[in-house]
């Protein structure tokens, strides 16, 4: 009799054990929640002026999930489109179309932005519409012309991929898939996007005997205002890509247009005084971000540097910056510069090439 | 019983003591605000403005440096600065805190527009005064701080033209200091002064800039007239 009770408690006792077996997941290595702390090497001539949002510190786990997710095709409809699609590595985190193309093939209206130096932002997009990059994550996710996913398919979506859930616990703490979550991951992986090595940074360190003689006229005309009755020349360059950003954080109307077929930072205030004003971006990388303008109209920085030079049009929003500058007396806003100053200004923006920022490989997609 | 005397005896000498103490004036908060204006109308970006001489403008950016504010008072002079410098935009009337005085009787205060210059020479200057990321107030071509920046396009009384003007003012010798008379605190629980800053006076007092044409003032030697326009703009409400 008793080694039946033996028998049934053996069995009840084998019963408890399978029973918790099938209902506990396989839990994975990754799934214990005790994230490292990603050391963010902020070059000192970029400033301080930052902030990183207390309720998304960046770790290792949340950077190495952001980057999965950037690269990951399955964050579009269709499964055709991540981020690093319209935002590739090679060309500094911007695509090389003049309007990207979206799930479907449909074009987007603006030309894809740089992705650099993004902590110091004060607001994202042409227009500024976003002032933080966790909010600015969505905007192309949901964007019919991007990649055209709802949110709430999207969380259910990366639920059922098997790494995922392991990647989110590891990362912050629950294997729930959220929309804050994949907003906190991708934007750590876009903080950690900083270009600070280019040959301009090594003229900052090490001084003039960086540059060749055109490169550092080209940089003291980038950065000269005109004054024609003092004899001096320069490019007006500064005043808007000035600072180690190359940018002024501003919106302005660089005199594309008279009318204006997109209104830019317009449609966001509602006030007519900012149509056609967009957001000025750096100019760190400039020679790989081509084309160039927020509708990619011009395909080369001699075409920029010509419009700059002999075809601004003026309209009641053109920056007063532009409207006054001329190196030759009463005709602003024709800038008036000599064919060899805007050949010695090119130069100048080819030393903001970062090779390093291109090849990182902790930027490149962990997929492949 | 003794010991309890000596312990009620000195209780009692302590407490004399501490009446005895000169007590020490409460700190108060130093709270400036400026309120921008043409002709007494609030100034907003893009709003056409006219000038007391018929011409009229429209600002499309106007920010300047303030600091170094002194306090006096007939027994000293303070600075209550957590910051030395304040980055200022024309178009938010602006409150700054500017940290603690103990309590005098003050009856003016000093103040700078523009940089030292000495923070003017330095690269590393952190805050409000972090060039990387308030570039549009940093001259990259001679490596010095804008004092002021006044950009915008103005109409002449005569010809209804539209003219865009940049004024930029820089330049160790064009800093501003003056100060502030008889000045007058909102309420007793902390310094709040209220000044107006007039913008109409950067382009009148005492030295009338022209309006009739495009207007560009992009060097220190151009600036100087601005600079002496400047010392006139604040006063107090």
């Amino acid at each position: 009799m008793n080694s039946i009770y033996k028998l049934i408690a053996l069995g009840l006792f084998l019963l408890i054990i399978a029973c918790q077996k099938s209902n506990t997941d396989p839990a994975p290595a990754t799934t214990i929640y005790n994230p490292t702390s990603y050391n963010l090497t902020i070059p000192s001539h970029l400033g301080n002026n930052y902030v990183i949002p207390d309720s998304n510190k960046l770790t290792v786990e949340g950077v190495k999930l952001g980057r999965k997710l950037f690269y990951d095709k399955r964050l579009s409809k269709d499964n055709t489109i991540s981020c690093g699609s319209c935002h590739k590595q090679q060309f500094a985190f911007t695509d090389d179309n003049q309007l990207s193309k979206g799930v479907g093939g449909k074009l987007g209206l603006r030309n894809s932005m740089s992705l650099t130096n993004l902590i110091w932002q004060k607001s994202l997009f042409w227009d500024g519409r976003v002032v933080g990059l966790e909010e600015q994550v969505m905007h192309p996710i949901r964007d019919t012309l991007e990649m055209a996913m709802s949110i709430p398919q999207l969380c259910d979506k990366l639920q059922g991929i098997s790494e995922y859930p392991a990647l989110f616990k590891g990362a912050f703490g629950s294997d729930r898939i959220t929309p804050p979550l994949i907003m906190k991951a991708i934007a750590q992986f876009e903080r950690t996007l900083i270009s600070s090595n280019s040959k301009y940074d090594r003229y900052l360190t090490n001084g003039s005997k960086e540059f060749s003689k055109k490169e550092l006229l080209g940089f003291i005309l980038f950065n000269t205002h005109p004054v024609p009755e003092q004899n001096i020349r320069g490019g007006n360059c500064g005043d808007c890509h000035g600072g180690n950003l190359q940018q002024s954080l501003d919106f302005e109307n660089n005199g594309l247009d008279a009318i204006f077929k997109d209104v830019g930072r317009g449609r966001v205030t509602r006030n007519m005084s900012d149509n056609g004003k967009f957001k000025v971006p750096s100019l760190r990388n400039i020679a790989l971000t081509a084309p160039y303008m927020h509708d990619g109209r011009f395909k080369t920085l001699e075409e920029v540097l010509d419009h700059y030079n002999e075809h601004v049009v003026s309209s009641n929003t053109l920056s007063p910056l532009i409207a006054v500058a001329s190196n030759i007396d009463g005709s602003a806003p024709k800038l008036g510069l000599t064919k060899d100053e805007k050949l010695a200004i090119l130069a100048f923006l080819h030393t903001l090439t970062d090779s390093t920022f291109i090849m990182n490989p902790e930027f490149s997609d962990p997929n492949k | 019983m003794k010991r309890i005397l000596t312990l009620i005896v000195l209780g009692v000498i302590c407490l004399t003591c501490n009446r005895t103490e000169t007590p020490v004036p409460k700190a108060k908060k130093v709270i400036i605000s400026l309120s921008h204006l043409i002709n007494n109308q609030i100034l907003t970006s893009n709003k056409y403005y006219n000038l007391i001489n018929k011409d009229s403008i429209r600002l499309v950016k106007l920010k300047y440096y303030i600091g170094n504010f002194v306090f006096h008072s007939p027994n000293a002079h303070l600075r209550p600065a957590t910051s030395n410098y304040y980055l200022i935009d024309g178009f938010i009337n602006k409150e700054i805190n500017i940290g603690e005085l103990p309590a005098d009787n003050y009856h003016s205060v000093s103040y700078t527009i523009g940089i030292d210059s000495v923070t003017n020479a330095a690269s590393n200057n952190t805050g409000d005064l972090d060039v990387t990321t308030n570039g549009d107030m940093y001259w990259a071509w001679t490596k010095e701080y804008k004092f002021l920046v006044n950009e915008g396009y103005s109409k002449n009384d005569t010809s209804q033209k539209e003219n865009a003007f940049v004024i930029h003012v820089a330049g160790n010798s064009n800093i501003v200091r003056d100060t502030l008379r008889n000045i007058v605190f909102q309420n007793a629980d902390n310094y709040h002064l209220i000044c107006k800053v007039d913008i109409g006076k950067l382009f009148l007092s005492p030295n009338k800039v022209n309006l009739n044409a495009p207007i560009d003032i992009q060097t220190e030697a151009k600036a100087k007239p601005i600079s002496q326009n400047i010392k006139k703009m604040i006063s107090l409400y």
